[in-house]
C-alpha cells in the first residue's frame, strides 16, 4: 500500500487526485489479491496476444485468428460492459423488472445476430482486407464518404464511452482496493494500455476472454450470495414493502409500458449493431467456427444476465426487509449494496467479474478508435496510411485516444454527459443499415447509405442536445428514434438512387449475396 | 429485371422500415395500450428480420425448419409474453411462481428461457442446414474466380 499512497500524493500534486471517495465496502485481502491477480494475468495474456498482431488486419481486426471459444467469451465480455453490471442492477433498483428485458433480450439476440449477419459478415474477411468495420462499408457501397461518415460515428461514440467509464470505471476501484480515484484510473488505463499498445484488437479479443471467465466465475458467487441472503423469498418481500409494492415485482415494472417496446426490440435486434458482435464474426478463423461462437456467445451472455436481474432484486430485498435505503438518483450503488452484505471471497470474486465488464468493453473501444483514425479516416480523406507502417500508427494512436479519454473523462465536465450517452442506440443506428440492410439488400445504395449515416448522427447528437439544454425530451429513449429514422432514410433513399445498388451493385459482392 | 425472390427481400426490407416507423409513433403516443401495440409490432419486426435471415442462394427457406421452429414459435413467445406482463401490470398477487411474480415469471420463462430454446438452441442444431459446406465451397470458388478475373 506504500505504493499507493506515494502514487496518491504524486497525483494529487499535478491536480488528479479525484478528491474524496466516500467507502462503501472495506477492502478485504481477498479483494486486492484478486485484483492483482486479475491485472497481471490481464497484461500478460495482452502481451502474448502480441504473436496474433503481425499484420494491420491482425492489429486492427484480429481477422481471421481466433476460435469459436475466444471468440464467445470475448463477445459475450465486451458487450456486457459495466452498463450491464453495474447499471442494469441499479436500474432494477430503480424500475424493476422493467429493465431487465432488455438484458433478457441481449442474450437471445446473440444467435439471431449469427443467423441474420454472421456468415456474410465472416464472408467479406474472404472478399475483401478487413481490419475494420468501415473497411467492409467502403467495398460494399464503393463509398470513401460511407467508410468516412462510419469511422467519424465509431470514433465519436468510442471515445465518448471511454471518458464516460472513467469516473465510473474509477469508482469501482477506489471501493476495490481503496484508493483515490486518480491512482484508480491509471490501474484500469494503464493496465488495459500496457498490452493493447503491443497487440491491438487481437490482445483486447483475447483478453476479453479471460475476462469473460471470470465474469462467468463472478456469476456463480452471485448467484450463491443472493439465495443466500435471500433464501429465494426476494419478490415477496419487496411487494409486501410499502415503500416498493407490486409494480417492482411484476413483468413490466415502475417504467411506462411503452419503455418495453424500446428494451425488447433495441437490445434484441440491437446486438447485431454492436461493434463489438460485428468485428468478432470476422475474427473467427473459419466458417465452421460461426456455429459454436453463436450459440456459446449466447449462452454465456445469458448467464451473465443474471448478474443484472439478481443483484438488482438482492439489493431491492435489502432495502425492503429495512436494510439501507439508497437514496433517490444513487440507484447505480445498488451493486455495491448488494455486495456489502456478501462474503469477503464473493465480494472479491463479483467486484473482479465487475472490473472484466469494464476493461473488456474499454480495450474493445480503444482498439476501434484508433483503428478509425489511422485506417479509415486517413484512407477516406486520401491519406492511406501504408500498410506496413498501419501497425506502428496505430500503437501511437492507441496510446494517444486513451490519454485523450481520460483527460476528457475526467476534465470534460457536462460535455462527458452529454456524450456518454451515446452508446448501445447510436452503434445501432450507424450500423444497421449499413451492414443489416446493405448485406442483404441488393437495392442498397451508396446514397442511402450516406443518407443514413448522417441522419443517425445527426439525430443522436440532436436529441441528446435538446434533452440536455431542457428543451425537449422524448417520451420514450431517444435512440429508438435515431434507429427507425436512419433505417427507414436508408430503404427511402436507397429506391430512388442506383450508385452500389441493384445492377450496379460491386461484382466482387456478388457471393456474398448467394451464402 | 427484379427476381421473384429479390422482390420478397424487397418486401421484407419495407415491412422492416414500416415497423420501426409504428414503433416510433406507438411510443411517442406513450400509453399503455400503444405500448401494448408497440410490442406486437416488435414482435412481427423481430420475425421479418429472423425470415430474412433464411436467405440461402438467393432463396428463403419457409419450411417447417427453420419456419414453424423457430421463427414462429419464438414469436409466439414474445407475443405471450407481452400479453401476460401487459394483463398483469402492477396487480399485487399471493401465487408466486417459483418466488417470482406470474407477470415476471411467465416473461422470464418464455421470452428468456424461450428464446434460448428456440433462435439460440436451433442456430446450433440446424447449422448445417443454415450454412452447408457445399455453401461455402461455393462461395469461396466464386470469390478465387472473381479475384483472378480482376
Amino acid at each position: 500500500m506504500n505504493v499507493l499512497n506515494s502514487l496518491q500524493t504524486v497525483l494529487s500534486k499535478i491536480g488528479f487526485s479525484g478528491g474524496n471517495v466516500t467507502q462503501l465496502i472495506k477492502p478485504s485481502a481477498f479483494t486486492i489479491i484478486f485484483t492483482v491477480v486479475f491485472i497481471l494475468v490481464s497484461i500478460g495474456v495482452g502481451i502474448y496476444a502480441t504473436k496474433k498482431a503481425k499484420t494491420a488486419e491482425q492489429y486492427f481486426g484480429g481477422t481471421k485468428s481466433f476460435g469459436p471459444w475466444v471468440i464467445a467469451l470475448a463477445s459475450a465480455s465486451a458487450v456486457m460492459s459495466a452498463f450491464g453490471f453495474i447499471g442494469g442492477p441499479g436500474y432494477v433498483y430503480k424500475f424493476g423488472f422493467t429493465s431487465v428485458w432488455m438484458t433478457f433480450a441481449a442474450g437471445t439476440g446473440f444467435a439471431y445476430a449469427y443467423w441474420i449477419v454472421g456468415k456474410r459478415m465472416r464472408g467479406m474477411a474472404e472478399v475483401t482486407d478487413v481490419a475494420t468495420l468501415p473497411d467492409i462499408a467502403k467495398v460494399r457501397f464503393k463509398s470513401e464518404a460511407v467508410r468516412a461518415l462510419l469511422a467519424i460515428g465509431l470514433f465519436i461514440a468510442a471515445v465518448a464511452y471511454l471518458s464516460s467509464q472513467v469516473k465510473g470505471g474509477a469508482k469501482l476501484v477506489t471501493q476495490m482496493v481503496g484508493c483515490t480515484e486518480g491512482v484508480a484510473v491509471l490501474i484500469i488505463f494503464g493496465t488495459t494500455l500496457a498490452y493493447m499498445i503491443f497487440s491491438g484488437m487481437s490482445g483486447s479479443i483475447l483478453t476479453d476472454a479471460f475476462q469473460g471467465l471470470v465474469m462467468v466465475a463472478g456469476v456463480l458467487g452471485v448467484i450463491f450470495g443472493f439465495f443466500n441472503l435471500t433464501g429465494g423469498a426476494a419478490m415477496p418481500t419487496i411487494q409486501g414493502a410499502a415503500r416498493f409494492g407490486a409494480k417492482f415485482v411484476d413483468g413490466a415494472g415502475v417504467l411506462p409500458y411503452h419503455m418495453l417496446v424500446v428494451f425488447t426490440v433495441v437490445f434484441f435486434i440491437g446486438v447485431m449493431g454492436q461493434p463489438q458482435m460485428l468485428t468478432k464474426m470476422y475474427s473467427l478463423k473459419s466458417h465452421k467456427d460461426l456455429k459454436k461462437a453463436g450459440f456459446y456467445s449466447g449462452m454465456t451472455y445469458a448467464v451473465t444476465s443474471l448478474v443484472w436481474f439478481l443483484v438488482g432484486y438482492g439489493a431491492l430485498y435489502i432495502s425492503a426487509s429495512g436494510g439501507t435505503v439508497l437514496p433517490k438518483g444513487q440507484g447505480d450503488l445498488a451493486a455495491f449494496l448488494f455486495l456489502s452484505k456478501m462474503t469477503g471471497f464473493i465480494q472479491a470474486l463479483v467486484m473482479a467479474a465487475l472490473l472484466a465488464a469494464i476493461m473488456s468493453t474499454a480495450s474493445f473501444f480503444i482498439s476501434m478508435a484508433s483503428g478509425a483514425v489511422v485506417r479509415d479516416l486517413t484512407g477516406a480523406f486520401g491519406h492511406e496510411v501504408p500498410h506496413k507502417k498501419q501497425v506502428f500508427w496505430g500503437r501511437i494512436m492507441t496510446f494517444v485516444v486513451t490519454l485523450f479519454a481520460i483527460g476528457f473523462g475526467y476534465w470534460g465536465g457536462r460535455a462527458v454527459l452529454v456524450l456518454g450517452a451515446l452508446g448501445w442506440g447510436f452503434f445501432c443506428s450507424a450500423t444497421l443499415p449499413v451492414f443489416l440492410i446493405g448485406l442483404f439488400w441488393r437495392r442498397a445504395t451508396k446514397e442511402g447509405a450516406i443518407a443514413a449515416l448522417s441522419v443517425a448522427i445527426f439525430s443522436n447528437l440532436t436529441w441528446i442536445i435538446l434533452k440536455n439544454l431542457k428543451i425537449y425530451k422524448l417520451p420514450f429513449s431517444d435512440y429508438l428514434f435515431s434507429i427507425g429514422a436512419s433505417i427507414a432514410t436508408m430503404v427511402i433513399v436507397s429506391m430512388f438512387t442506383k450508385t452500389a445498388g441493384g445492377d450496379d451493385l460491386p461484382k466482387q459482392l456478388e457471393p456474398i449475396f448467394k451464402l | 429485371m427484379a427476381s421473384t425472390q429479390s422482390k420478397a427481400i424487397d418486401a421484407l426490407v419495407v415491412i422492416g422500415a414500416v415497423c420501426w416507423v409504428i414503433l416510433i409513433i406507438t411510443c411517442w403516443i406513450a400509453t399503455p395500450l400503444s405500448g401494448f401495440i408497440g410490442t406486437i409490432t416488435g414482435s412481427i419486426l423481430m420475425m421479418t428480420y429472423f425470415v430474412m435471415g433464411t436467405e440461402r442462394k438467393g432463396k428463403l427457406n419457409l419450411k417447417p425448419v427453420p419456419f414453424v421452429y423457430p421463427i414462429l414459435i419464438q414469436t409466439i413467445f414474445w407475443i405471450l409474453s407481452f400479453i401476460i406482463s401487459y394483463s398483469m401490470l402492477g396487480q399485487p398477487t399471493n401465487n408466486f411462481i417459483l418466488g417470482m411474480h406470474p407477470g415476471a415469471f411467465w416473461p422470464l420463462a418464455l421470452f428468456w428461457i424461450g428464446g434460448l430454446l428456440t433462435g439460440t438452441l436451433s442456430y446450433f442444431i440446424f447449422f448445417d442446414k443454415y450454412l452447408p459446406d457445399s455453401d461455402w465451397d461455393d462461395f469461396m470458388k466464386e470469390v478465387e474466380q472473381n479475384k483472378k478475373a480482376a
